[in-house]
């Protein structure tokens, strides 16, 4: 009776001893994650090149952590940044202080920032933590992967 | 009192005054109606006719709250089903054409037209036609931006410079739905007062060039302060953002000084608090060039320095001169170490009236500067009498006072200048003399006043004006306290002292000097002044040919700027010269100390302005670096001396400057409230 | 009419607009009795028991709309509405044309009941040969002693100014009028004050419709009771009525008060023409409400009392005949560009609602109409209706929630087939 426990007990180590490992050999591999994971913010443009973000602090103002610094400045005809007169001149965030709770994202009203799949966010010390516009906002998307894209559809 | 009436809104009964209008009356209590085009400080217009309420027994429908006086027996329904369908029809037709892009536009957060929608609009509109567009943004002027699709043409704007600035420069141009706002012509929009029309504004439809897009308000902190540009003393918020940048300057209502209204001045010339070029860190002259250095090694090498000269050549080689922008505090603890730290009597204020008074001509000049009236006792004057003095110069929002008078109360307006002023076409009498005759002008009213009312039937025009605007009071007269253009001040000083004294003989009298900084009358009340008074100056005793003096200590006094050759080799030649500075100014560059100040912005205080109003500054952002108040600065200095001053903060000086001025000793320093204590004239006669 | 004319009996007279011919058939009469023999307070009262009631369509009380004037505020003034900006009106404009001095002297002798010294008459900007003719009858009068300084030797003194507008309905209404007479932008004024406390700069004002100035001379020379000989009981007196559309005799006709409309289309204006029939017609010009060819609002009396209890005004009695060949919404569409185009824009519900009722209107017109669009139309008309500045947001509103009333299967039929069953009758008449 016991020996048949024992055996059982040492069946589910053995069954997990041919087991494939559940880690990843991070950063070498790199784990699918799902499409709606939130993860580190995005700033977004218009396929025009043109900022998504106008600047409007809406983000900042629904962050419940107070993570999110902006300075806006206005648009002018030699620096069009934006749609509208206002753009973000300075757009931060505090990395070690966002929850990741997307209200940011729901705050939006030109669906500028969401949060995408990105988990990397480390580093060896605090201030590079503090991500700043350059870091957040997607390049401008050339024409000619415009063009591709186009065609695949 | 039969001067109220009964009146009952939503059920509750209320007495008001007869005649005021229905929407102050339930704004009074409590009953919050939405408006657009009515404003407190403006007429009513009952253009916008998003106040309707529902009356027992109207006949023609709902009514405007806000041009409706209230009537003996009215029963208002504010809330009613026929009052809130009126609301949110009229908040559907203002939302038809408007942008909706709030996300954008600068007046989001602190909208009217957003709140109202909220509270009392529908949640969504009928409209599925293409909205109006309007080429944007116009430029009105050089201060003020427009928008005409965020516009509601609320008319705030136009009866601004119709009613109150009077320019008439925004018009309304077109008609029915092509109405804009402009104007004339497409002239620049220039006002000495076109900040106001942008805080007026219920949308985001005028905005300030310099401002525009570059804030959200509700990052920013509204904090008390008053305008440091004048003495008039309006109230201010300073809004402040996160960063503790100063974003803009704000009207404070106080009914009393400013009404609301701030000039552009005022509202505009703020940048030099954010500049990146303020001192930050005491600096020591090594050379040509400046050493950062700490405030001990500072104040080390100034305390040895000056204990040589004086050991040398005794108190009278050290001269000190504040600036009149100082706190009441700065200034009392600026004299204190100079009289009784260092024991010299050379202490001056800048700017300031150079009059060389004589003995005589000082007591007439106090009784002058006792004798004052309140900025809001202009309503109550039959006649407002500018002698030789132009406000829109001096005290811009004195202006705005005068023109309110005469248009809200009936008071007349008398103009005495060589010249054309602002006001002249206001005036219902302009009186011109020879430049410089001005103490000769003042004399032969003076001598038509005394000749009693049948040597005043004389056919002169000085009895004329005298029979005609003088007759009655209240009299208010204002003068500008350095007589611009005198030659002999004493001798104005005399006349116009005269003068008044005559005046008072026949009616209520009051007067109101000009001055020259945000606190020249705190200045003048702590006795910032050279030992014999308003007789010389202690700027002449320092930078005369023959001067005596080694050693200055310059609290925001720049001496050098714009200054000659002679000034200049004379500030260089000076053993030892400290400055006290925001900036690296002419004279902060001779220097051999530079100590960094804080800004009327950085620091807790009061300021005293030409009505004698206290009136409380507090810390709206911190100081750059390691700048300080200027009172601190020299309560530490004078740690290093025999006689170290006591003070450990604002309130412990104002407690000191109660104790030895006075006029003040009523005054605690925590009943100075957001619209500050004015000290009336019996208390400086008690003191005097 | 049975009784002689008041206004046009002497419209036939060869050149009425003479002075001397004018002075022949007993003008300036009334005003050298009144000067002469009558106390100013003496005409008011003649005035206010004739009953004579404000020609321009509002109907008040002339007599009790100057005693309102208060007492020892000088200067008054009397300011003459000529603006006659009503579609579909225009009997003002006959009465000047042709007999001048008829209006002056009522002028004259109203501004003596007020003790205005000084009048203007205020003509629309399109008048300029109108305010030519008053011009050369004011110069006559002047010269020949009628007006101006001690008139009659009875030291009274009025001057009259004639002053042209530039155009605009709202001036019609009486407080923007006196903003533009100032010099300003037309804008209707907020009351209180009214304008017989503080009118023209400031000053007590009257202000009365150029027909009701031309009753005043008769008034005063015949009497009131002779006056209220005329008319009804509550609306005394004659009526100029302006007909227009496609009848035999289009133009004014002088009825006495409480003759049917019947008698005005059929006998006065001869009827339709031929091949056309009534559909609906608007009694008081374009701010009154339609009504449609039915026995009842065919017979209704013309007076200032019949036509509100069938739920119109007779307005300025204006009448705009629309034939059943023409498409109702694409009157109403005229209608309604007229008041979007003339709202001033001082008010929200006005500036903004006219011209959202027009653009609905014409989304219908041309087959673009939604379900919703009708109940969407009158609940806009519910939110201009007495929530506007003045009567002109009100007025806008008249005739659309009336079309809808009586036309409502022809708004239904429009939305339903995306198109103007009448398009070639629309075609026609554009």
């Amino acid at each position: 009776m016991a020996l048949l426990e024992f055996a059982q007990g040492l069946g589910v180590t053995l069954r997990n001893m041919f087991r494939p490992p559940t880690t990843i050999k991070y950063p070498e591999q790199r784990r699918v994650l799902p499409e709606r994971e939130r993860g580190r913010h995005v700033l977004h443009r218009y396929e025009n090149g043109l900022e998504r973000c106008i600047g409007c602090y809406l983000c900042a103002g629904a962050c419940p952590a107070d993570c999110i610094y902006i300075e806006a400045a206005e648009n002018t005809p030699e620096n069009r940044v934006s749609a509208g007169e206002r753009y973000a001149r300075v757009y931060e965030i505090d990395m070690l202080r966002c929850i990741f709770c997307g209200f940011c994202e729901e705050a939006c009203p030109t669906g500028a920032i969401t949060l995408e799949p990105i988990l990397d966010i480390s580093d060896y010390s605090r201030g590079p933590m503090i991500y700043t516009k350059d870091m957040l906002l997607e390049p401008p998307r050339n024409l000619d992967d415009l063009a591709a894209e186009a065609s695949h559809r | 009192m039969d001067d109220l009436v009964n009146i009952t809104v939503d059920g509750l009964k209320m007495q008001v005054p007869k005649g005021t209008l229905l929407w102050e009356a339930c704004q009074a209590h409590g009953i919050d109606i939405p408006i657009f085009c009515y404003h407190t400080k403006l007429g009513p217009v009952g253009a916008c006719r998003t106040c309707l309420v529902e009356v027992e027994g109207m006949t023609k429908g709902p009514i405007t709250a806000c041009s409706t006086p209230v009537t003996d027996g009215m029963v208002v329904r504010t809330r009613s089903p026929i009052a809130q369908k009126a609301q949110r029809g009229i908040l559907e037709f203002l939302l038809l054409n408007h942008p909706l892009d709030c996300p954008i536009c600068d007046r989001g957060g602190e909208c009217p037209l957003q709140d109202q929608t909220f509270a009392y609009g529908p949640g969504s509109s009928r409209y599925v036609e293409p909205k109006r567009h309007h080429v944007k943004p116009i430029v009105l002027g050089p201060t003020i931006a427009l928008d005409r699709e965020r516009c509601v043409l609320c008319w705030r704007c136009v009866r601004f410079t119709a009613e109150i600035a009077e320019d008439k420069s925004i018009v309304l141009l077109d008609r029915g739905d092509h109405t804009v706002v402009g104007t004339f012509q497409d002239e620049p929009y220039v006002s000495n007062f076109s900040g106001n029309v942008v805080e007026l504004c219920p949308v985001g439809a005028l905005t300030a060039r310099k401002q525009r897009f570059n804030f959200r308000p509700w990052e920013l902190q509204n904090r008390p302060s008053i305008c440091p540009h004048c003495a008039f003393g309006c109230n201010i918020n300073i809004s402040v953002r996160k960063n503790d940048e100063v974003i803009r300057f704000l009207s404070r209502d106080n009914p009393e000084v400013d009404d609301s209204w701030l000039c552009d001045r005022g509202r505009f010339d703020f940048e030099f608090i954010n500049s990146p070029q303020r001192l930050t860190a005491p600096l020591v002259r090594d050379g040509d060039a400046f050493l950062e250095v700490s405030w001990t090694e500072a104040f080390e090498l100034i305390s040895n320095r000056l204990r040589s000269i004086l050991d040398e050549s005794g108190a009278h080689a050290l001269a000190g001169i504040a600036a009149a922008r100082m706190t009441n505090e700065g200034l009392h603890v600026f004299k204190r170490f100079m009289r009784d730290v260092v024991g010299t009597g050379l202490v001056d204020h800048t700017p300031r009236p150079n009059l060389r008074l004589t003995p005589g001509q000082q007591q007439a000049f106090a009784r002058l500067g006792r004798n004052l009236m309140p900025i809001a006792g202009l309503d109550d004057a039959r006649t407002i009498l500018l002698l030789g003095a132009d406000p829109s110069e001096r005290e811009p929002v004195m202006e705005l006072r005068i023109r309110q008078a005469v248009n809200r109360h009936g008071a007349q307006l008398v103009i005495a200048n060589p010249e054309e002023i602002t006001l002249s076409p206001k005036a219902s009498h302009a009186a011109s003399y020879e430049t410089g005759g001005l103490a000769a002008f003042i004399r032969s009213l003076t001598s038509a006043l005394r000749r009693g009312p049948q040597g005043s039937n004389n056919d002169d025009s000085a009895s004329a004006l005298v029979r005609t605007y003088l007759a009655e009071g209240p009299i208010a007269v204002i003068y500008d306290a350095s007589f611009p253009g005198t030659l002999d001040k004493g001798d104005a000083v005399l006349a116009l002292d005269d003068f008044v004294e005559a005046l008072r003989a026949r009616a209520a009298v009051g007067t109101l000097p000009l001055l020259d900084a945000a606190n020249s009358m705190g200045a003048r009340d702590l006795d910032i002044l050279p030992p014999d008074g308003w007789s010389s100056s202690v700027i002449d005793a320092l930078l005369g040919p023959d001067s005596q003096v080694r050693a200055a200590i310059l609290a925001g006094a720049d001496l050098a700027a714009g200054a000659g050759e002679e000034t200049l080799r004379r500030l260089n030649q000076l053993d030892l010269l400290v400055v006290q500075e925001l900036f690296m100014t002419e004279t902060a560059r001779l220097a051999d100390v530079v100590l960094p100040a804080a800004s009327f912005a950085e620091q807790i205080g009061t300021f005293t302005n030409s009505e004698r109003r206290v009136q409380r500054l507090h810390e709206a952002v911190p100081a750059p670096g390691v700048a300080r108040a200027d009172w601190e600065i020299l309560v530490d200095l004078s740690q290093h001396f025999d006689n170290a001053l006591p003070y450990a903060g604002a309130r412990q000086i104002w407690d000191d400057i109660r104790r030895t001025v006075p006029a003040y000793a009523p005054v605690a320093f925590d009943s100075i409230g957001p619209r500050g204590v004015r000290i009336e004239e019996t208390q400086v006669l008690e003191s005097a | 009419m049975s009784k002689e004319p008041i206004l046009f009996k002497h419209l036939a007279v060869p050149d009425i607009n003479k002075l001397g011919v004018y002075v022949e058939n007993g003008g300036y009469e009334g005003l050298r009795k009144a000067v002469t023999d009558m106390k100013p307070e003496d005409v008011t009262k003649e005035v206010s028991d004739s009953g004579l009631r404000g020609r321009g369509g509002a109907g008040f009380p002339t007599g009790r709309k100057w005693s309102f004037i208060p007492k020892g505020v000088l200067p008054t003034y009397l300011v003459v509405n000529a603006d006659e900006s009503e579609p579909g009106a225009f009997k003002d404009r006959e009465l000047m044309e042709r007999n001048p001095h008829q209006l002056l002297e009522g002028v004259a002798l109203s501004a003596y009941a007020i003790g205005c010294r000084l009048a203007f008459i205020y003509v629309r900007g399109e008048f300029l040969y109108i305010q030519e003719i008053l011009d050369a009858a004011l110069a006559e009068a002047y010269a020949g002693g009628y007006l101006g300084k001690n008139i009659f030797g009875s030291g009274y003194d009025i001057e009259i100014v004639v002053h042209r507008g530039a155009g605009a309905y709202i001036c019609g209404e009486e407080s923007a009028l006196l903003d533009s007479l100032e010099g300003y932008r037309g804008f209707p004024r907020l009351r209180p004050p009214f304008p017989a406390v503080k009118g023209l700069y400031g000053q007590p004002t009257v202000i009365n419709n150029v027909e009701t100035l031309a009753n005043v001379p008769h008034i005063v020379r015949h009497g009131s009771a002779w006056f209220r000989s005329y008319g009804t009981e509550k609306s005394p007196g004659t009526k100029i009525c302006s007909i227009s559309g496609p009848v035999q005799k289009p133009g004014n006709y002088e009825l006495e008060m409480g003759t049917p409309f019947r008698v005005l289309l059929e006998e006065k204006a001869g009827g339709m023409l031929p091949g056309k029939t009534l559909k609906a017609y608007i009694p008081g010009g374009a701010s009154a409400p339609m009504l449609p060819n039915r026995p009842e609002f065919i017979d209704v009396p013309i007076t200032y009392e019949d036509y509100p209890a069938v739920g119109s005004t007779m307005g300025s009695a204006s009448f705009i005949l629309i034939p059943e060949d023409v498409c109702i919404i694409y009157a109403q569409l005229r209608i309604s560009e007229f008041f979007a185009h003339e709202s001033c824009g001082k008010c929200i519900p006005c500036r903004e609602g006219t011209p959202w009722l027009m653009k609905t209107v014409r989304r219908i017109e041309r087959g673009e109409g939604r379900e919703d669009d009708l109940p969407l139309l009158l609940d806009i008309c519910d939110n201009i209706l007495g929530r506007s500045f003045c009567a002109l947001g009100d007025f806008s509103t008249s005739n659309i929630v009336a079309s809808i009333k009586y036309f409502y299967d022809e708004y239904e039929e429009h939305i339903r087939r995306r198109a103007c069953p009448h398009i070639s009758a629309t075609a026609a008449v554009a």
